[in-house]
């Protein structure tokens, strides 16, 4: 090849000789026209003054979904009593719209509304039956630099891999059930962070201080967060392909709950298709419904990997201890009265393996890799290099896991007689099957089987449908759900 | 040699006088590391050359490049005859190097380098002519000294590197590109003659009103990076920076008008400026000089100069009164834009700089141009290491305003800031590799309208590609340059914007696939842009391109080549990179 190519350029040098004229400039073979106004590039949308003074990136998604549930109670439960609908239905997920983009490419912002937010997968409440209207994002960032930036709203906390990555990069249709039930319930955050990755992301921080969260995905209460996230790929500048890309990561966070300020439930725990496994409300010996709410010192830390070692093919995983003190109010007493304080806390864990095929089949180019943060990426209008459209199938496999305990009197206050276990133990398996028509078309389908041994028994104080049914022996709830995806 | 004796007898009777008086005016060169020198055993020498041969380990000034010669440093003419006639016997390659100040391998070969600098740096008496002010100096001649020598008589190099190392010599093979350059053309236009030895074994002076063959060699010396022999002595011009021109006193000082362009930068209009500044200026730069040497103007250049009053008097009615002295007078000595990668994003700064009579100094705040600052330094070693931090303090640093600096600061900026950096590096057993790499790409012809589409284009891909290969150049800067005659330079017949990309690295023993493709990338596109790589820095092309943009040039150098070096014995590992020689 080395020879061939010597030859090649022998050959040209000699045309150069025999045709070796005055000394003249290159011809001009690039297009020259400005770049445009308007247009579409790496599957964004966007609009711009013709300095760039400003550039606006609008977005939109519409999911159209469909949930079926399998297992005992499934066909039997009312939506009241199971707090979901579990009939097999079609129905609308998603009807989002944002309006992204830059100011003299040093100030980007992006703000957007969801119009069908479900605030129990969405947020982290018990009850999905409501969809609402909430912020999906609404943060504004300065960037200094590569190793510095500021980033100022309401965004996805810099905490855990899984709540970093945008959703519609995630293989599964919705965060698994750690995640989104127990490690960082809704993620969206309001606050104040800055971030800055070294080159080629051999490391990447963030650091932030937070003012308010939401568990139902609109209403605010107010609180103190510090949350931080590290990442580090200690491989990326070596010529391993198989080590070059692995990431590992830490997060942690730490804040306080006041009474006074906070009087929301503590997050349920629910399944991706909106079951609440584990409620933030029980009903005490005494006939009154308590509700459990987020009190004094909450903390969690934990730790990340993710390692794409093959073309197209990726394992993630995390797992994170979680503490959150807690206290007991009776229904409609919540700001003034707390019977008991307690506390939660355990592990929360999962792991995933998914591969895209056709590309380790070498039979499409690779598609870019997700990214690993919910931000907008500057978007260079100049094309460089080839970028291959997101295509394909990728499927993937799922364990996921929370293994806590809830007791709601560790920490003063009587111990209520009515409480039969003080163990939450679930496990999700699932399986994901996705294609991808372009970054602008998704059809999905997911299967999750969600597991609690030992549930309806003082062995395990989560729930699935079956247990809600008193005569039950059941342990598990099955969900099928499918999606097709329109966005840009 | 008759002509460095002469030269030698008159600083013996007279000048030297006058150079302890400049010395006296001006400080030291600060110290220095050059670039790491190691001595090494086992040379491998001529045969019949009755000179010292050592064998050391040379490196470029990127400290990326090195080679392991055998070194010969000769103390005359026929020294350099000796050892070419005794190459070409035994087949063996010569290389010809001046201060090592070369970003690439342009002085550098694994056979034999013939150094330059030590026996003949001699500087000649200040003279003046009908034509101007100009001096003669020795190949070997270090730029910081010719400097410390012509300015207390107020007057400068037209062009000046900012490598206070590099020979007068060095930088005429390269034909170096300056911030002046805009103004008073590259540095070839300044040269009015040199002595050269070629190693067919004749030897003898080229001036610039040569004409044929003679005319050709001049024009093929200046920036061919030693291929057709040895130059040995330079006469070149000399401009005016101050008042009474010619008078010992006072050296001059710098004004600067730095006029800040934040982000989304309007690169058409900011171009167009630059470029319609450099053109105004460089008429008036043509017409004040020819009247400092009280030359007789042609009628064309008189109906010039009434025009160029008239803009004046224009561009004077629109300055605000309390405007300073310094800032009315609407003539520059040196027009750029440097600019920076701010975030995704670019800053710039249009600089607009021309030498004053001496005054009391208003420093740039980052005190970039102080010679003795360390602000600077610290921050060239901090590019590698803490891009994020050098581009915060660059945006603080370098704002909008007029100041007034130090000559050597600003003259030698780079060499003040990068010199010390590296000799800090040294220190700590590290090593600072910087290099910058410079693109012309055509900016419309002398005379007709500007186009700036080629330079915003290659600007949207220069931004595109260190992004995607995540990297942060140091800094960026731009000149418009006008075409000129001299066969290997980068704007030959052609008038460009000139690019300069720069980069920085620490202990590298060659610069990251990152740079090396983003570098390679952005010369493809400068050729389908229809610009050219310059040869005068560091170059990371591909063959085909270079081919493209450079190859009816090379034909014609290997065509000189053939008569006076027959036996091709000046050789370096930059063209045999390059061209694939």
């Amino acid at each position: 090849m080395r020879t061939a190519t010597f030859a090649v350029l022998g050959v040209l040098s000699t045309t150069a000789l025999a045709s070796a004229a005055d000394p003249v400039a290159p011809p001009t073979t690039a297009d020259l026209d400005p770049l445009p106004p308007a247009g579409i590039k790496d599957g964004l949308v966007y609009l711009r003054e013709q300095n760039d003074v400003f550039r606006l990136y609008p977005h939109a998604q519409v999911d159209l979904d469909a949930h079926a549930f399998y297992g005992v109670g499934t066909d039997t439960l009312t939506a009241q009593q199971a707090g979901t609908d579990l009939e097999t239905r079609f129905f609308l997920r998603h009807a989002r719209l944002d309006l992204a983009g830059e100011l003299i490419q040093r100030i980007f912002f992006d703000a957007g509304a969801e119009f069908v937010s479900n605030p129990a997968i969405d947020g982290a409440r018990a009850n999905s039956l409501d969809t609402k209207i909430a912020i999906s994002d609404a943060w504004v960032k300065l960037d200094a630099g590569r190793s510095l930036n500021v980033t100022l709203g309401v965004f996805q906390a810099p905490f855990s891999q899984e709540n970093r990555t945008m959703a519609g990069d995630l293989a599964m249709l919705e965060r698994n059930v750690a995640t989104r039930g127990f490690i960082t319930p809704n993620g969206k955050v309001l606050g104040l962070a800055l971030g800055g990755s070294g080159q080629h992301d051999v490391a990447r921080w963030d650091l932030g201080v937070f003012g308010a969260d939401t568990t139902n995905t609109i209403d605010y209460e107010p609180h103190f967060d510090a949350i931080g996230r590290a990442t580090f790929k200690p491989f990326v500048n070596t010529s391993s392909d198989v080590l070059r890309d692995l990431q590992l990561g830490l997060s942690a966070r730490v804040g306080t709950r006041h009474p006074r300020d906070v009087t929301g439930d503590a997050p349920a725990i629910t399944t991706g298709q909106g079951f609440a496994m584990w409620r933030p409300t029980h009903v005490d010996a005494a006939g009154q419904v308590m509700h459990v709410i987020p009190s004094s010192t909450q903390w969690a830390a934990g730790a990340e990997v993710r390692w794409p070692f093959c073309r197209g093919l990726a394992l993630r995983g995390e797992g994170y201890w979680v503490s959150r003190n807690t206290r007991e109010s009776p229904e409609g007493q919540q700001s003034a009265f707390t019977s008991r304080l307690g506390q939660m806390s355990g592990v929360g864990w999962s792991a995933e393996l998914s591969a895209w095929p056709f590309q380790m089949a070498n039979l499409i180019a690779p598609v870019t890799p997700p990214r690993s943060s919910p931000h907008a990426d500057h978007l260079e209008l100049a094309r460089t290099t080839f970028s291959p459209e997101r295509r394909g199938i990728e499927v993937a496999i799922l364990a996921a896991g929370i293994n806590a305990t809830y007791d709601g009197a560790s920490r003063g206050g009587p111990i209520d007689p009515s409480v039969g276990s003080t163990t939450i133990a679930i496990y999700q398996i699932g399986g994901a099957f996705n294609y991808w028509h372009s970054s602008h078309l998704r059809l999905s389908i997911n299967a999750n089987a969600y597991l609690t041994p030992g549930s309806g028994t003082s062995d395990n104080a989560a729930i699935v449908p079956g247990t809600l049914i008193t005569t039950a022996d059941e342990h598990r709830v099955v969900e099928i759900g499918a999606r097709t995806s329109v966005m840009f | 040699m008759t002509d460095i004796s002469r030269r030698e007898l008159l600083l013996g009777l007279g000048v030297t006088a006058l150079g302890t008086a400049c010395r006296a005016a001006l400080p030291d060169c600060p110290v220095c590391t050059r670039v790491k020198t190691i001595t090494l055993d086992a040379p491998h020498p001529l045969d019949n050359v009755a000179l010292v041969a050592e064998r050391c380990q040379l490196f470029a000034f990127d400290e990326i490049h090195t080679e392991k010669p055998t070194v010969y440093t000769p103390t005359s003419i026929e020294d350099i005859k000796s050892i070419f006639r005794e190459a070409g016997k035994q087949g063996r390659r010569v290389t010809v190097r001046g201060g090592g100040q070369s970003l690439d391998a342009q002085s550098l070969n694994d056979d034999l380098v013939m150094m330059m600098s030590d026996k003949f740096s001699d500087i000649g008496c200040i003279e003046r002519d009908d034509k101007g002010f100009f001096i003669t100096t020795g190949a070997g001649a270090k730029w910081w000294n010719v400097v410390k020598h012509v300015a207390p008589y107020g007057l400068m190099p037209p062009s000046l590197a900012t490598a206070g190392w590099a020979t007068v010599a060095g930088t005429m093979s390269a034909d170096c590109v300056s911030r002046m350059s805009p103004i008073v053309g590259k540095e070839g236009q300044q040269i009015r003659a040199f002595h050269i030895v070629h190693p067919n074994g004749v030897d003898g002076w080229y001036c610039r009103e040569d004409k044929d063959e003679k005319g050709r060699v001049f024009k093929a010396v200046i920036g061919s990076f030693g291929a057709l022999g040895a130059v040995t002595q330079v006469k070149f011009d000399l401009m005016v920076a101050r008042t009474n021109p010619g008078v010992f006193g006072d050296p001059p000082c710098v004004f600067t008008r730095s006029t800040r362009h934040g982000n989304a930068i309007d690169w058409d209009t900011t171009l167009r400026t630059l470029q319609s500044k450099t053109k105004l200026n460089g008429d008036r730069f043509k017409v004040n000089r020819a009247a400092h040497v009280g030359a007789k103007l042609s009628k064309s250049e008189l109906q010039k100069k009434k025009q160029l009053s008239a803009d004046a008097e224009h561009t004077e009615a629109h300055v605000a009164d309390d405007t300073p002295e310094l800032a009315r007078t609407p003539e520059w000595s040196a027009l750029s834009i440097v600019s920076f990668v701010n975030g995704q994003s670019m800053s710039a700064n249009v600089l607009e700089q021309r030498y004053v009579d001496s005054q009391p100094l208003r420093r740039l705040y980052s005190d970039m141009y102080d010679a003795d600052a360390r602000f600077p330094s610290g921050a060239e070693l901090q590019i590698p290491l803490l891009p994020t931090l050098t581009e915060l303090g660059i945006e603080l640093g370098f704002p909008e305003g007029e100041f007034v600096d130090e000559l050597l600061g600003w003259s030698f900026f780079l060499h003040n800031s990068l010199n010390p950096a590296k000799a800090a590096a040294h220190r700590c057993g590290e090593r600072l590799s910087f290099t910058q790499q410079t693109f012309a790409l055509p900016a419309g012809g002398d005379d007709g309208p500007v186009d700036t589409r080629p330079a915003q284009r290659f600007i949207e891909l220069l931004m595109a590609r260190v992004h995607e290969a995540d990297i942060r150049p140091g800094d960026i800067d731009f000149l418009y340059v006008p075409g000129d005659e001299f066969l290997m330079s980068g704007s030959y017949r052609l008038t460009a914007f000139v690019i300069t990309v720069s980069f920085a690295e620490m202990n590298r023993p060659a610069f990251t696939p990152e740079i090396t493709e983003t570098l390679r990338a952005l010369s493809h596109d400068c050729r389908t842009l229809g610009g050219r790589v310059h040869l005068v820095k560091g170059v990371v092309a591909d063959p085909a391109d270079l081919r493209v943009m450079y190859g009816d040039a090379a034909v014609k150098l290997r065509d000189m080549k053939k008569t006076y070096d027959p036996m091709n014995i000046l050789r370096n590992d930059f063209f045999e990179r390059v061209f694939n020689a």
